[in-house]
């Protein structure tokens, strides 16, 4: 079990929380074909620190969180946007 | 002839607890405490199996499930393994992989053919001449796999259970009492877990006479037993290494799971069998087997026994079954090296020793061993009779669950075993496992793995220094023994010789894991717990290098078999209840479940057609009523709603007016359909959204998601449960309505597509004009408590009308009729908009939303698309839904919703077809389960209805 400190609720098993698309909102612009298969699909998926949305169910509240991928080690967690 | 001792202060059986059952028709019996094995085997039934490819007779070998030899089965239970099973009272077990018998298995003969079964023999059969493929195959199904499941036997679950600790010890042996007993002084919650039915391990058959020793395990199970903090769980074996240091215990009673803060493994090793020809006769066993059988159940398998020793140790284990009372004649040694005094000690007990150049063979008579042929270093050939051959060549360690956490193994040249180098934080190794051997050695071993996991969980712990290993080694570098004419067996359960692994070699399958796929080594039920090491000693002696740079592969979870009814555990998904659960009941509804929900499908009496006939009949010409509570509903607040949903939506809101509601979709950012449902604009900032049953969450959780993101002022409220939801429909709905409201019901002031805040009955109500169904209706949104009241006032105003409630069942094929989709059923994971002809909801001018970059792209590359089919035959043809079209012969694509359609009076449905195989002349094929071809031509859609005239109680009489 891997435990972490959350804003606003506390104390949480990761256990807890699903995980969110790592992309960002649509772009208005992306150009040709080529980027926008990027933007849809390409994710880099070697072992590193990243950042990933993460969804708690119970307090229906949205996170970013920073996450060795390779370890599991959780850096930070805050809220998005409140 | 095998038999059971009169008396043995040691043993575990009770024997004033008898057993009766019986094996291959033939009664036996037994006591409290045996295994299937022990208490046949006390009973002179030697030959326990039939091994899986030419149908050897088998018996026991390790007496502990190292090997597969012994595996059974019930009418009722197949995989039984009987080398550590209890006998059940009246049961009839079955050896497994017989044709006919165990005696007389006619596969027996299929030795003859062993020059056809070359190693590889799958890939070649299969690789060509192809036309035999086929008769391959046949013969191949019926060969293989082990014992037959009773497909009627009833289904069966365990519970799983989970369990938390701060230390986990693997194994009950000397170095895990040991690690115990030193934990107990600590207030640390340990786990101590071990696959007996008796703590103790090796210290109750290997080291029996030791007075230290029992005075060791006398007391460490006395503290273990005093200790509040020490838990056992014994019949329990570790099955695998999991994230986070989570080890599964499989036990009679299912599976618990353990998450460890630190965990010592104490396994033990496997003791490895000698490689020579006939090493696999009934009579051959390994030296810990009859140590266990002698110890554990007090049974003898043999009147004359030989020791094939190679290695240190063995001298002391063979004086010891001796004193046991077992007739042991003489160690034939292989060793290299000899300790001083070993020769002496064994010829004062009686004990002939012969120094071994090779063994020869073992000779067989009627399924049994009768004599072993052996060349001595002085002295020549000599054949010696025997029905009984332990074989003591040394120790592969119990290492699968330390791999799987990520130790790292080397192979010691010294101990000529595998021992850990370097172990994971917080994971301690400890004991034979650990290359440690001797007694007093294990035990302090398991002391100090214990302090190191104190240490590592930062509790105080005096300083225990690890045992140096001994220099000497408890294994033969090479136990191997050619014969010119084969069936020496380096693995028992797939019948591997020492000839297919040259095979495999020769023909370029030189690293250990691919000779281990090629040849099949070490893939049986066993795992290759007694196969994998002489396997890689032979691949070693091929290639040419040392033991320790062929490495070993990669042992896997489970560590032994493990039932599927165990690995399922309880059913615990939850069901969800509409509010409106009793009414159905009431009404005789027929439930299944639906995603997350039971939803009642049908209701009230006849056959499954009749009642969905029925249901449709009313809401066609009556007024039917039905329970949609299951909708996502999603109410929206705050200035920035538009925003939000132009963002999630694919379609425009521009024209949406206050008091409509329009139908909407959304897309992934591939462009993939993943939810509808109707969006209704109540005023200025406040808006309220359906979504399908089954994605109502993930719909709530995106909004919050894109809320987020994007920085809106949107309040998103989940009213799903809290708001339950009643579809009124049919051509009479409005009357029904009128009755329960203080206000006109008509299309001027209450229009189609259209939403209202309204009175039914006392209940504040929104109500919406939908048209699913494709007939007039409202759909009734209300709070849960008070949806039961609104549910009954309808049923009692629509009595007149002859209002019936309708299911799921008559809802789907009333919107098949009106052409409607219902998603995740006709789209897919890969159905785009314009698959599905919903290009017209789709705004590409929009200036973003979600979606829209993959779309611009898919517009104009459309690989499928959906049609609407409709059968010649007036009648009610077999088709089912995933039924194929097949368009020149070939797949072109499937049916997504099929039924019989009363109002066509023909079979009508949904398919998804390649968009290059659009038959011209709009005539496909279906291919139906039972093979069958009917022919279906492409129509139009709606089926029903297609001007709208029934949404409006001014115009539905002229459409009928």
């Amino acid at each position: 079990m891997n435990y972490f400190d959350f804003p606003v609720i506390g104390r949480r098993s990761i256990d807890e929380f699903t995980i969110g698309d790592d992309t960002l909102p649509e772009p208005s612009v992306l150009g040709n074909v080529q980027s926008t298969g990027n933007w849809v699909f390409d994710r880099e998926s070697t072992p590193r620190k990243a950042t990933e949305y993460w969804f708690h169910s119970s307090s229906q509240l949205w996170f970013i969180v920073e996450r060795n991928t390779e370890t599991d080690e959780l850096f930070s967690a805050e809220t998005l946007n409140g | 002839m095998a038999r059971r001792l009169p008396t043995n202060p040691h043993e575990w059986i009770d024997r004033k607890q008898s057993i009766e059952f019986s094996f291959e028709g033939t009664k036996f019996s037994g006591y409290a405490g045996d295994t299937i094995s022990s208490a046949l085997m006390a009973s002179n039934q030697k030959l326990l199996g039939r091994s899986f490819k030419y149908h050897r007779p088998r018996g026991i070998l390790s007496a502990a499930n190292h090997d597969a030899n012994v595996l059974l089965q019930t009418s009722e239970k197949v995989n039984i393994r009987g080398d550590v099973e209890a006998p059940l009272d009246g049961h009839e077990y079955y050896a497994v992989n017989t044709i006919g018998g165990l005696k007389y298995d006619a596969g027996r003969f299929l030795k003859f053919l062993s020059a056809l079964l070359p190693v590889g023999f799958y890939y070649k059969a299969f690789y060509r001449p192809r036309f035999l493929f086929p008769i391959w195959e046949k013969l191949i199904r019926r060969m293989t796999g082990l014992g037959r499941v009773n497909t009627k036997n009833k289904m069966w679950r365990q519970d799983r259970k989970q369990h938390f600790c701060d230390v986990l010890i693997v194994g009950g042996g000397p170095s895990g009492l040991a690690a115990a007993e030193t934990l107990s002084r600590s207030e640390l919650q340990v786990l101590l877990a071990d696959e007996n039915i008796i703590l103790g391990g090796t210290l109750g058959y290997q080291h029996p006479y030791s007075q230290s020793g029992s005075a060791f395990h006398k007391n460490a199970l006395a503290t273990i037993q005093n200790s509040k903090s020490i838990k056992c769980l014994t019949e329990h074996f570790a099955a695998g290494f999991y994230y986070k240091r989570t080890v599964p215990l499989v036990g009679p009673d299912g599976i618990t799971e353990v998450h460890a803060k630190s965990i010592i493994f104490a396994s033990g090793a496997y003791e490895q069998p000698i490689v020579f020809r006939n090493n696999d006769l009934p009579g051959v066993m390994l030296l810990s087997a009859a140590e266990r059988l002698l110890h554990r159940y007090s049974v003898i398998g043999f009147d004359v026994g030989i020791v094939l020793g190679a290695n240190s140790g063995s001298y002391d284990r063979a004086i010891n079954l001796k004193l046991a009372g077992a007739n042991i004649v003489a160690i034939v040694d292989l060793g290299i090296e000899t300790l001083s005094g070993e020769k002496e000690a064994a010829e004062k007990h009686g004990i002939e020793v012969i120094y071994a150049k090779k063994i020869i063979e073992a000779v067989g008579k009627k399924n049994e061993l009768s004599q072993l042929k052996i060349l001595a270093k002085d002295g020549g050939a000599r054949t010696m009779k025997c029905d009984g051959l332990l074989m003591a060549a040394g120790w592969a360690p119990a290492s699968n669950l330390l791999v799987q956490a990520g130790a790292t193994l080397n192979y010691s040249d010294e101990l000529m075993q595998i021992i850990p180098t370097k172990m994971p934080a917080g994971l301690f190794a400890a004991g034979q496992l650990n290359g440690i051997h001797e007694l007093n050695q294990k035990i302090q071993d398991g002391r100090s793995a214990a302090a190191e996991a104190l240490k590592f969980l930062n509790k105080p712990s005096e300083e225990i220094s690890r045992p140096e290993r001994e220099n000497r080694a408890y294994s033969h570098p090479y136990p191997i023994q050619t014969h010119n004419k084969g069936n020496e067996f380096v693995d028992f359960d797939e019948d591997i010789q020492i000839t297919d692994l040259n095979v495999a070699w020769r023909e370029g399958f030189k690293s250990v894991e691919l000779m281990k796929r090629y040849t099949t080594i070490g893939m049986g039920p066993s795992q290759g717990k007694v196969s994998n090491m002489n396997g890689v000693r032979i691949l070693a002696e091929l290639n040419k290098k040392p033991v320790g740079v062929i490495g070993t592969t990669t042992p896997r979870p489970f560590t032994y078999p493990v039932a599927i009814g165990a690995l399922a555990g309880r059913r615990l998904r939850r069901y969800w209840r509409s509010p409106l659960h009793d009414c159905h009941i009431e009404a005789n509804g027929h439930f299944e479940e639906a995603g997350l929900w039971f939803r009642s499908m049908t209701y009230g009496a006849g056959d499954f057609n009749q009642r969905v006939e029925r249901e449709y009949a009313t809401v066609r010409h009556a007024v039917g009523i039905i329970d949609v509570s299951t909708l996502g509903k999603i109410e929206l607040f705050g200035s920035d709603c538009v925003k939000l949903l132009e963002y999630a939506y694919t379609c425009s809101f521009e024209k949406l007016t206050k008091g409509m509601t329009r139908y909407i979709f959304m897309t992934d950012s591939s462009g993939v359909l993943v939810d509808d449902g109707v969006a209704a604009y109540l005023s200025e900032g406040h808006f309220y959204i359906t979504a399908t049953s089954s994605h109502a969450h993930a719909v709530v959780k995106q909004l919050r998601l894109f809320a987020a993101q994007l920085d809106l002022n949107v309040t998103i409220v989940d009213r799903t449960r809290q708001v339950g939801a009643i579809n009124l429909a049919g051509p009479l709905s409005n009357k029904v309505l009128e009755k329960l409201i203080d206000q006109p019901l008509n299309s001027k002031t209450f229009p189609y597509l259209g939403v209202r805040d309204i009175t039914v009955n006392g209940i504040r109500s929104r109500i919406m004009r939908v048209g699913f169904v494709g007939e007039l209706g409202y759909e009734i949104h209300a709070p849960a408590n008070s949806l039961k009241n609104l549910w009954e006032a309808l049923c009692s105003a629509g009595k007149e009308f002859n209002i019936r409630p309708f299911g799921v069942e008559a809802q789907r094929l009333l919107r098949l009729e009106k052409g409607h989709l219902i998603f995740g059923q006709d789209t897919d994971g890969m159905t785009t908009p314009y698959e599905v002809n919903l290009s017209w909801g789709v705004k590409l001018s929009k200036e973003r939303f979600l979606g829209r970059h993959s779309l611009k792209e898919l517009k104009v590359s459309v690989a499928r698309k959906m049609i609407a089919f409709q059968c010649q035959a007036h009648a009610r043809l077999d088709i089912e839904e995933c039924n194929l079209i097949i368009h020149k012969n070939d797949i072109a694509g499937r049916i997504t919703s099929v039924s019989y359609s009363p109002h066509c009076k023909t079979t009508i449905g949904l398919a998804m077809l390649d968009a290059n195989s659009l038959p011209a002349d709009d005539k496909i094929i279906i291919k139906t389960t039972n093979g069958k071809m009917v022919p279906a031509q492409i129509a139009t859609l709606p089926f029903y209805d297609p001007k709208n005239l029934r949404q409006d109680e001014t115009t539905l009489d002229s459409y009928t």
